[in-house]
């Protein structure tokens, strides 16, 4: 089995007990409110998804992701993970006090132990992680309306629910005794946020090919508009596998994760909690984890030949498309014809035909696929 | 800021390696500098002393329970 990102398997999460004694003592310490994306952050660190982190930044981490893609002790680390505060917040807080990170209705979700107070430059860290300051950018927007101050500290997880979506919800030391009980030494993992294509699928199977397992890991969570619906998601991938991969051979977990759409970076970042779930290769298509015309088309494959070896293999694919005169799938590398052979995944001709009701062209979805879709009530983040 | 007191001796010497760096704008940049470096690395092995929970015999047990409930093993 892989080792995790940084040789440890973090696990933050209480026992039951302690998350009592905790739960009883939270009134009487200080509260910092966090939202549902930094409630999945919390537990994500907890159960070991961002091993080896093993709490929010401290300063020294935090500068250094920024400027260095590393955490400061060298390990490769490329987003930075941070809880903002405001000045008020921040005046109550001392280095080594504890305090309890409650959600938006005031339920304790853990506790924090405070080791750094610290403030940033926004455009610094904008233009660094996200290579543009502009605010049109959803990932810095997301940075330009955090809060002044960072606290840095390590964390315990004090609730362990893993709501919605529970039944496809597995920590990293789930998805590795997964995989070790069926036998795979080495399993291709495969980031998503949309429904399966028929591209898609030829890039899992190409990968299953010098495999034992396929992972498919669609990120849930905070999207843009006109994003697919978690649920569509999940439906149609579930079907993709029950009915077209050999049962044994492909398996489905989520990720609750917020997109940060940093192209090359996050690229990164999701090949290390690959590599935490237990993946020993990765697949990485073009513009991934992009959005509009930030990041050139493949520079999130070649991020990674910049960087020190992840230990794992990163599978790069050109774009793949249908090819009438070969009759199936194929790539620039694979297939002779011209462009007017070749019938790409349109994502704007998918939407619209799946919004109106309609069936996708077969050499672009599967019917049932689409069938699947259409039945949704809600196909699209609004 | 905070003022702390150093031996004049020791000053002295953090004057020279300030001024002769090009890194430091002032002796305070420079002691501030090191000072940090030192307390965050002090920080950091505490939080690293915690060890992050192993998983037992019996955890196992459990998360190949959960893994049969969900289907995910037979």
């Amino acid at each position: 089995m892989i080792d995790p990102h940084g040789n440890i398997l973090v696990n933050r999460v209480l026992k039951e007990e302690d998350a009592n004694k905790w739960r009883e003592k939270a009134s009487n310490l200080p509260q910092i409110k966090i939202g549902e994306e930094q409630v999945k952050d919390v537990k994500n660190i907890a159960r070991g998804v961002y091993s080896p982190l093993k709490g929010f930044m401290n300063q020294a981490d935090f500068e250094s992701v920024v400027k260095n893609m590393t955490l400061a002790d060298g390990t490769v680390w490329p987003i930075p993970f941070v809880l903002d505060i405001d000045e008020k917040t921040k005046s109550d807080l001392g280095i080594g006090e504890q305090v309890i990170l409650a959600d938006e209705d005031g339920n304790p979700i853990a506790v924090m132990n405070v080791r750094d107070l610290y403030q940033y430059d926004e455009k610094d860290v904008a233009q660094n992680v996200f290579k543009t300051t502009e605010e049109a950018h959803p990932g810095v927007k997301m940075l330009y309306d955090m809060d002044d101050w960072l606290v840095g500290g390590g964390i315990e997880l004090i609730d362990n629910s893993k709501d919605p979506f529970q039944e496809y919800n597995l920590d990293p030391s789930e998805t590795r005794t997964l995989f070790k009980e069926k036998g795979w030494k080495t399993v291709a993992g495969f980031q998503t946020r949309n429904t399966p294509h028929k591209a898609h699928e030829y890039l899992q199977r190409c990968a299953l090919e010098i495999t034992d397992g396929l992972f498919v890991n669609p990120v849930i969570g905070k999207k843009k508009s006109g994003d697919f619906e978690d649920q569509v998601i999940l439906d149609s991938y579930q079907h993709l596998l029950s009915e077209f991969f050999p049962k044994n051979r492909a398996v489905m977990s989520i990720l609750p994760l917020a997109m940060r759409y940093a192209g090359p970076r996050e690229a990164v970042l999701h090949a290390i909690i690959r590599k935490n779930y237990g993946c020993t290769h990765f697949i990485v298509g073009r513009d991934h984890a992009g959005v509009g015309d930030y990041y050139g088309t493949f520079e999130a494959q070649e991020i990674f030949d910049t960087i020190e070896d992840l230990g794992m293999d990163i599978l790069k694919f050109e774009h793949s498309f249908y090819c009438r005169k070969c009759g199936g799938m194929g790539t620039a590398k694979t297939c002779p014809h011209d462009k007017e052979d070749q019938v790409g995944p349109s994502g704007t001709i998918i939407r619209d035909m799946l919004s109106k009701g309609e069936l996708v062209p077969e050499d672009i979805m599967r019917p049932e696929i689409s069938e699947t879709i259409i039945k949704s009530d809600n196909i699209f983040v609004e | 800021m905070a003022q702390l007191n150093i031996p004049d001796e020791l000053k002295e010497k953090l004057d020279k390696i300030a001024g002769d760096s090009d890194e430091f704008s002032s002796t305070d940049d420079y002691v501030t500098y090191v000072l940090k470096q030192i307390a965050d690395k002090k920080l950091k092995s505490a939080e690293d002393e915690k060890q992050s929970e192993v998983y037992s015999k019996e955890d196992e047990a459990k998360i190949k329970e959960r893994l049969k409930n969900l289907g995910y093993l037979d």
